[in-house]
């Protein structure tokens, strides 16, 4: 794999979490401080991840411990990624499309890029390079003019415990998705891997300023994807207008992706046709669970990252005992 | 040929997705939909009034007569839901709020308070956010909706349009839209302003509309109107008229902060010279071009004096002082703020026209 392409991987993951649940979550916790939320996040984020990339992740897996572990957090990175998808494409471009039919679809998606194993995996995120980057400097250069910086004003008030919550959320999404890459790469560059998850992070900033700053705290915290409405807001020269679903496409790359990385961590743990059904079943519970019959995903923004923060802490404690053995 | 087990698979799972992403659930053909462009709400007798513009997308009739563009349907409920599905009843199709432009609202709802219908209008993800508030003056939004126009265009287009071109002091921008004045009124830090029309031969805009809070407080005056606008930049060719002529304002830099309980209000102006009435004023003259600067200065220090005079006397924060104070000081008292005004104009004319004096 050429350097640049892990770049690009590393890129793409460290910010596939953050729609629907990180963007919305922090805002909601941080405020008109987010993005030092996130500064802060991806910093401590970085420092742990300096930790992760001096041992050999990927020889995680051939432990039991290490197997559970990586088992565990691909499950709920499916989940929520599932989830997410399912609501993404419900709220803005499919709304009286059943979930199962979009949950099942984003199965077969997923699986069928597994299936091209990890090479294919990467080589598809390197071509969807070509088409996300583009639209994503489209839509931040699109908010500029109704971004009001004023918008950040009082500066640095009501930090609480909130803020700190918003500081580990950052971190939980950003460092999540790239440790479960991690297990599944065996050669790493610490630098690519590095500018990668920085390069996310810039990413990560840009979205949380423009949305914050064409929205307002208040219609920032009071909107379910604030992130997409602000996309909605954005009118070049009075001609591009109405363009939030192009935008939005990112997102759904973003967790294309995620979604193929969780499978070809379960085929890595299982046998293939195991790791096909525990993604179905796991589709099927998210679907089922959290779309249908539970109806509400709040508890999922609140518990999923205190949940993956545990998981990345026992995971740096049992790659310490793996390289002692 | 025989295909193999895997080719097989690889069909099978094309298929499945072609069958799963082709969106056939959420198709609807263009004639089967009700498109919304403006929603007219009323409330009276503690029920609230609501009519819909629908836009007529039927081909023209074979005699080529060209038809309204638009057409209403109305009716009335208990709650806005209420009044929303009395009203979809009465359409025989599948409606559709993906190019809803505005919201007019009259005065008796404008009175009664807003808040109530806001949660409505943007909970509901089949309505778009981007739409405009718009008071309806002196007459029912109904009628209004209903207006048949020379255009022939919707009147919901009309109203929009007319808001858009430059030269209304009422100009709106996205951040002049609904969602936006809710966050206003939500956040309790600044008073909201919204344009009114009326319908005298036409549709047309008449006076801001000042709110207290979700409740319609005063209107503001056209000369009110006029500062108001050029002081939040909402007017580009914005004209200021005086005994000594009119100039129009080519270039503008306003910057209002506070600093030290005191509210600064600066106002940078290059204006060229439209007309000039006085016979014994020559542009060749440097102290007879600063005469009518300082006129023009005079003239608008006079009015921003008055509308902050008026906003105070109609207890509405207009200009968005709380907002300020908050952003330097969040801690600061925003009830019973006291603030002193200083007002600072330069106004420049830079271009005097073909004419140095007045010739006749």
């Amino acid at each position: 794999m050429k350097k640049n392409g892990q770049i690009v991987l590393y890129y793409f993951l460290s910010k596939a979490m953050f729609f629907g649940f990180g963007i919305s979550f922090i805002i909601g916790k941080a405020k008109q401080n987010s993005w030092l939320a996130i500064i802060l996040g991806y910093l401590l984020g970085i420092i742990l991840l300096h930790f992760f990339i001096k041992k050999k992740m990927n020889l995680l897996t051939k432990s039991i411990l290490g197997k559970i572990l990586v088992l565990m957090l691909s499950l709920t990175i499916l989940s929520n990624t599932i989830v997410d998808y399912s609501v993404q494409i419900i709220n803005f471009f499919l709304p009286e499309t059943p979930t199962t039919i979009i949950a099942l679809s984003f199965f077969c998606i997923i699986i069928y890029g597994a299936n091209h194993g990890f090479s294919g995996f990467k080589r598809l995120s390197e071509l969807l390079i070509f088409v996300g980057l583009p639209i994503t400097i489209l839509g931040w250069t699109g908010n500029l003019p109704n971004t009001e910086l004023t918008n950040f004003l009082p500066f640095l008030d009501g930090i609480d415990n909130d803020f700190i919550i918003a500081i580990l959320t950052t971190t939980a999404y950003s460092l999540g998705p790239i440790i479960l890459l991690l297990c599944n790469e065996t050669m790493v560059d610490k630098k690519y891997v590095y500018i990668g998850y920085i390069l996310g992070c810039i990413n990560s900033l840009i979205v949380i300023i423009s949305t914050i700053g064409t929205l307002g705290i208040t219609l920032a915290t009071i909107y379910r994807y604030p992130e997409y409405i602000a996309f909605k807001k954005i009118s070049a020269f009075n001609i591009f207008e109405r363009m939030e679903n192009i935008f939005t496409m990112v997102w759904l790359m973003d967790l294309i992706l995620l979604g193929i990385l969780c499978v070809i961590s379960l085929y890595n743990i299982f046998k293939k046709n195991w790791g096909i059904f525990l993604t179905f079943i796991t589709t099927c519970l998210a679907m089922f669970f959290l779309i249908d019959i539970y109806q509400n995903t709040i508890f999922m923004y609140q518990y999923s990252v205190y949940y993956i923060l545990g998981l990345i802490v026992l995971m740096l404690i049992a790659t310490k005992k793996e390289s002692k053995t | 040929m025989l295909i193999r087990g895997d080719e097989m698979k690889k069909i099978i799972l094309l298929l499945i997705i072609l069958l799963c992403t082709g969106g056939c659930y959420d198709y609807h053909e263009i004639n089967d939909l009700g498109i919304v462009v403006g929603i007219g709400l009323d409330y009276q007798d503690d029920k609230y009034l609501m009519t819909y513009e629908l836009l007529n997308i039927q081909k023209e009739n074979n005699n080529s007569e060209i038809e309204n563009k638009s057409y209403i349907i109305s009716a009335e409920g208990n709650t806005i839901s209420d009044a929303k599905v009395n009203t979809e009843k009465k359409i025989d199709k599948t409606v559709s709020f993906s190019h809803l432009e505005i919201l007019l609202i009259s005065e008796n709802l404008a009175n009664s308070g807003i808040s109530d219908m806001a949660d409505y209008f943007l909970r509901n993800n089949s309505i778009t956010n981007n739409f405009y508030m718009i008071l309806s003056k002196e007459v029912l939004p109904e009628d209004i909706l209903n207006f048949k126009s020379k255009t022939r265009q919707t009147n919901s287009a009309i109203i929009i349009n007319l808001l858009k071109a430059d030269n209304t002091s009422e100009n709106i921008y996205t951040k002049d839209q609904f969602d936006y004045q809710m966050a206003k009124i939500k956040d309790n830090l600044e008073d909201i302003v919204i344009p009114s029309v009326t319908l005298k031969q036409e549709i047309e805009i008449t006076e801001l509309a000042a709110f207290k809070g979700d409740k319609l407080k005063y209107y503001l005056n056209n000369d009110d109107g006029d500062t108001y606008g050029l002081l939040l930049n909402k007017i580009k060719n914005n004209n200021l008229i005086n005994d000594v002529g009119t100039i129009e304002v080519n270039h503008k830099q306003i910057k209002i902060d506070i600093n030290n309980q005191t509210l600064n209000i600066n106002v940078k102006i290059i204006a060229k010279i439209e007309k000039l009435n006085k016979k014994d004023l020559s542009l060749k003259n440097e102290d007879d071009l600063i005469k009518v600067e300082n006129s023009y200065m005079n003239l608008l220090n006079d009015r921003i004096n008055t509308l902050i005079s008026n906003a105070k006397n109609e207890d509405c924060d207009i200009l968005g002082v709380r907002k300020l104070i908050y952003k330097k000081n969040p801690k600061a008292n925003l009830v019973n703020y006291n603030v002193d005004y200083n007002i600072d104009i330069d106004i420049k004319i830079n271009r005097g026209g073909s004419l140095f004096g007045v010739l006749t």
